[in-house]
């Protein structure tokens, strides 16, 4: 009900385009199934605590490893603690901390990514070299180095899994900058006396952006599965519990058959990664221009 | 040709120069006395001042550089001779499978495009690729090791040839099905969009046009021509590949690369480390060199300047 004119001036550039893909977008059955699975992840993780009364601290050594039942909805481990209650407060960290280190990492790679295939020449090959060399090596190893070194410190595996594994996203974006950059109307602009920074920042980063979502899912999933595998061997984030460690924790006791002491935190990690896949397939079919056309995937 | 060989050979020397320099400044940097962690908590001071000397560590930094990296090289070659071996059996046969899977998978969906296979396959490879390796080896583990008691849950030990080359074989089975399966999601989207490529192509209809029969096509023209971007995309995933073979040998139990860098850094037994991050940056840096060194030779059409 407030002035419908104002806004509109100011939106005119975007408005014809956003709206369209926005309902694309709201159509793929990916969005609907990869939010409800992210929203119920997150409810269950942030909001069950507060609703769900046994505490995952409190051990008891009479009820050690009890399957599933009505009082211990998720059984209970080998001190007798309880799995679900536990699961909740488990997964916080892993979330919050891969989020992070994901943001950070995509932010380093846009900024390498778009300097280095906006600049060109001597600039790109040098940074392109140093990208080469982070993804020659398997990025678990400075990662598992630095934080032996290091100690466990959930700060620093953020900053250091984040300055590890920037590089894929650099060079995706640095790919499609290349090709933006050479289109005509780049030149257009920069005869008519726009500075560099403004072409970057107004021209080219919107153009890039659909690959930007791609390599944000791709670098969340990535940093993920890397926290995990460093956490499951004991060097990543460090206690109280979250969902690799309680993992590793508990993965002695599927010897004796007692699965759903390592079933539920594996299924979590699952659920999630699978949940923020979806999103990112979503969002990119939304943006990409050659699936408006026919293309219809599924 | 041989430019070409020379200068890739001469990049990786360069990657693998700057990898081990990193690993060295990053021991600098941290704020620990290097002779003292390497003489372990009983140590006493004299005896951190005599390791420290050993080291090199007296010296200044150019210096005790090149000093420890002719020990690295050392004891770092002895390492990958008892350890690299296991580890990249293992990198070998995943790969050499999960590129089987991929491409007959890819394969039949390029063909059949929005089959029922072809969706089933496409959510089936969309959920592996968000599974983390350590979920996988532990479900194949549960089910086959523990539940039907088809394998053994454990990875082959170090000697073969002490255990027999069946129980080797089957002990092989289950770590080589998981990093298969962590890898086949990947590859086969790649593969697919390589395959499609090549049924598009001008060549194709060429070949179906001169008569030619349909079997002869798909191997000669189509398979060939796809091959290329797979060997790129193998030679490309083979960090990943390794990060996978860390964890897989460390659920199997398996001696490797890999699992003896985790025992070592969770023992912080820094000397014996280090060289294994050397020695497994080498061991990729290497790959990646043949994967390019082979597309190369198998790429009529690639210039060599």
């Amino acid at each position: 009900m407030t002035n419908p004119a104002a806004p509109g001036v100011a939106a005119q550039r975007t408005s014809v385009r956003l709206p369209r893909k926005l309902r694309k977008l709201l159509r793929h059955p990916l969005f609907w199934v990869g939010g409800a699975m992210l929203l119920a992840l997150l409810l269950f993780t942030f909001l069950g605590p507060v609703f769900d009364p046994p505490d995952g601290n409190k051990y008891d050594m009479a009820i050690q490893l009890l399957p599933p039942s009505f009082s211990h909805l998720l059984g209970t481990n080998v001190l007798g603690q309880d799995e679900l209650a536990q699961l909740m407060v488990a997964g916080q960290r892993p979330i919050i901390s891969g989020f992070i280190s994901a943001i950070v990492a995509a932010l380093i790679g846009i900024f390498v990514g778009l300097v280095a295939g906006y600049s060109g020449s001597i600039v790109d090959s040098v940074l392109m070299r140093i990208t080469d060399i982070f993804l020659s090596v398997p990025q678990v190893v400075p990662i598992l180095l630095i934080e032996s070194l290091l100690g466990a410190n959930t700060r620093s595996f953020i900053t250091v899994v984040a300055l590890t594994l920037w590089p894929a996203t650099a060079r995706i974006v640095r790919g499609r900058t290349l090709v933006v950059r050479q289109q005509p109307f780049v030149e257009a602009v920069l005869a008519s006396g726009a500075s560099h920074v403004r072409v970057l920042l107004r021209h080219v980063l919107p153009n890039v952006l659909d690959d930007i979502v791609v390599a944000f899912t791709n670098q969340f999933a990535n940093v993920v599965l890397v926290m995990a595998i460093t956490t499951f061997v004991g060097l990543g984030l460090p206690p109280p519990w979250n969902w690799a460690s309680m993992f590793a924790g508990n993965i002695d006791n599927i010897v004796g058959g007692q699965w759903w002491v390592v079933y539920p935190p594996g299924f979590a990690f699952s659920i999630l990664l699978v949940s923020v896949y979806f999103l990112g397939e979503a969002v990119r079919h939304a943006l990409n221009p050659q699936d408006a056309q026919g293309g219809q995937g599924s | 040709m041989t430019r070409y060989v020379v200068r890739r050979v001469l990049e990786a020397a360069f990657t693998l120069f700057v990898v081990s320099f990193a690993t060295f400044l990053l021991l600098k940097a941290m704020p620990y006395n290097l002779a003292a962690l390497s003489a372990g908590p009983r140590a006493t001071p004299e005896m951190v001042v005599q390791l420290a000397h050993e080291m090199g560590l007296d010296k200044p930094l150019p210096l005790q550089f090149l000093f420890w990296l002719r020990q690295t090289l050392s004891t770092g070659a002895a390492l990958a001779a008892t350890y690299a071996p296991p580890s990249l059996e293992l990198l070998g046969l995943g790969s050499v499978v999960a590129a089987l899977c991929a491409f007959a998978i890819a394969y039949v969906q390029a063909k059949r495009p929005n089959s029922l296979f072809d969706r089933g396959m496409s959510l089936i490879t969309f959920v592996l690729f968000t599974f983390p390796s350590f979920w996988v080896g532990f479900v194949l583990i549960f089910i086959f090791g523990i539940q039907l008691l088809w394998l053994p849950a454990a990875g082959p030990n170090l000697d073969p040839s002490s255990q027999g080359f069946s129980n080797w074989t089957l002990g092989m089975i289950l770590p080589v099905a998981t990093l298969a399966l962590t890898t086949i999601a990947t590859w086969t989207t790649y593969f697919r969009g390589a395959i499609e490529e090549a049924l598009r192509s001008d060549y194709i209809r060429t070949a179906r046009a001169k008569g030619l029969p349909e079997n002869q096509v798909i191997v000669v023209h189509v398979l060939r021509n796809a091959l290329l971007p797979a060997i790129t995309i193998a030679g490309l995933s083979l960090p990943t590949l390794f990060n996978n073979v860390i964890v897989i040998e460390w659920i199997f139990g398996m001696p490797g690369l890999g699992s003896s860098l985790v025992l070592a850094l969770t023992q912080f037994n820094y000397g014996v480390a280090v060289d294994l991050v050397v020695v497994i940056g080498a061991v990729t840096i290497l790959g990646s060199l043949l994967a390019d060194l082979l597309y190369a030779a198998a790429d009529p059409r690639i210039h060599f300047v």
